[in-house]
């Protein structure tokens, strides 16, 4: 289908695009798995953290001329590490998120969310906005009932792009850094999205 | 004489991932002559000084060293058409009817 080899390509650049903004956020190399998304109804959602356990969730809402939600999903575990990694404390020091851990997960959270939006804005030439992230503590079946209901009354007109976003760098060696990628649309929205991807050229 | 090529598959671990790439780059090179590559698959997990050194930003990276000039393909390698020419390997031969009669042009 069109529209998943276009989807995958923008997947692959944003990943690109996130992993050499990672790097300049840690100072060192990051490399990023790159895990095709697939597009799925929120109820056949298979997220790869929780469902039941509470996970630190950054949230990024878009606005324009559509309206959608980036989130980046993170065992608690991994929060401690990623932003041991962000401020550059010894591996495995970190046992709690003070607010100086929060804003760099946040800052991460942007970087990611931020650059599947701009790439997808960019390739489809529809005007789509970050507003701020935010960042929360919770489980995800709770946040992804507040993020949908933020976009519709009706869960079954929001659709999901739904990855994963994992990392390494080579300094750690041998650690995978792992998360759960979701960016809701509404259906509407999304078919309209996937239609100006349609008449992109191929590269 | 042909040149050999020398190829290396940057994964992240033995994930379902690394084993689709795998199998995607095997299903094209296993239509080529053996003695016409050496493969490298490299796991970042396990040597992240070769994924240093290489300047690696995503996996899978599969990089062409040899024959110059190196390029790199980032992704799952499913697009058979888009690997084969980025390696520069031509299209799978399809039979030829009398290529002297043909003017050596493959039908």
């Amino acid at each position: 289908m069109i529209q998943d080899k276009k989807l995958q390509e923008i997947h692959e650049e944003a990943c690109l695009k996130s992993s050499a903004a990672l790097a300049k956020l840690i100072g060192q190399q990051a490399i990023v798995d790159i895990v095709n998304p697939s597009v799925k109804k929120v109820e056949e959602l298979t997220p790869t953290i929780g469902p039941d356990r509470a996970v630190v969730i950054v949230y990024l809402p878009v606005i324009g001329k559509v309206e959608g939600a980036a989130l980046l999903m993170l065992s608690e575990e991994t929060a401690f590490d990623v932003s041991g990694l962000l401020i550059k404390r010894d591996p495995g020091t970190t046992k709690h998120l003070t607010e100086l851990d929060k804003s760099a997960l946040q800052e991460l959270g942007s970087i990611i969310c931020g650059s599947y939006v701009t790439t997808l804005s960019n390739y489809t030439g529809i005007k789509m906005i970050e507003q701020a992230p935010r960042l929360s503590f919770d489980t995800l079946e709770t946040t992804l009932e507040q993020a949908v209901r933020k976009l519709t009354q009706n869960q079954e007109d929001v659709v999901a792009l739904e990855t994963e976003f994992n990392f390494t760098v080579p300094t750690f060696k041998g650690h995978f850094f792992k998360s759960y990628f979701l960016v809701l649309f509404q259906t509407a929205q999304l078919e309209m999205i996937l239609n100006a991807l349609q008449a992109v050229p191929a590269v | 004489m042909t040149e050999k090529y020398i190829l290396k598959l940057y994964v992240t671990g033995e994930t379902a991932n690394s084993r689709t790439v795998i199998k995607n780059l095997n299903d094209i090179l296993e239509r080529e002559p053996k003695d016409l590559y050496t493969l490298d698959v490299i796991d970042v997990l396990e040597n992240p000084q070769a994924a240093e050194e290489d300047k690696i930003l995503a996996t899978p990276t599969l990089i062409k060293v040899f024959p110059e000039p190196a390029k790199r393909i980032i992704g799952d390698l499913s697009d058979r058409g888009k690997v084969k020419s980025g390696l520069g390997l031509a299209d799978e031969p399809k039979q030829s009817v009398n290529s002297d009669e043909n003017f050596g042009v493959t039908l």
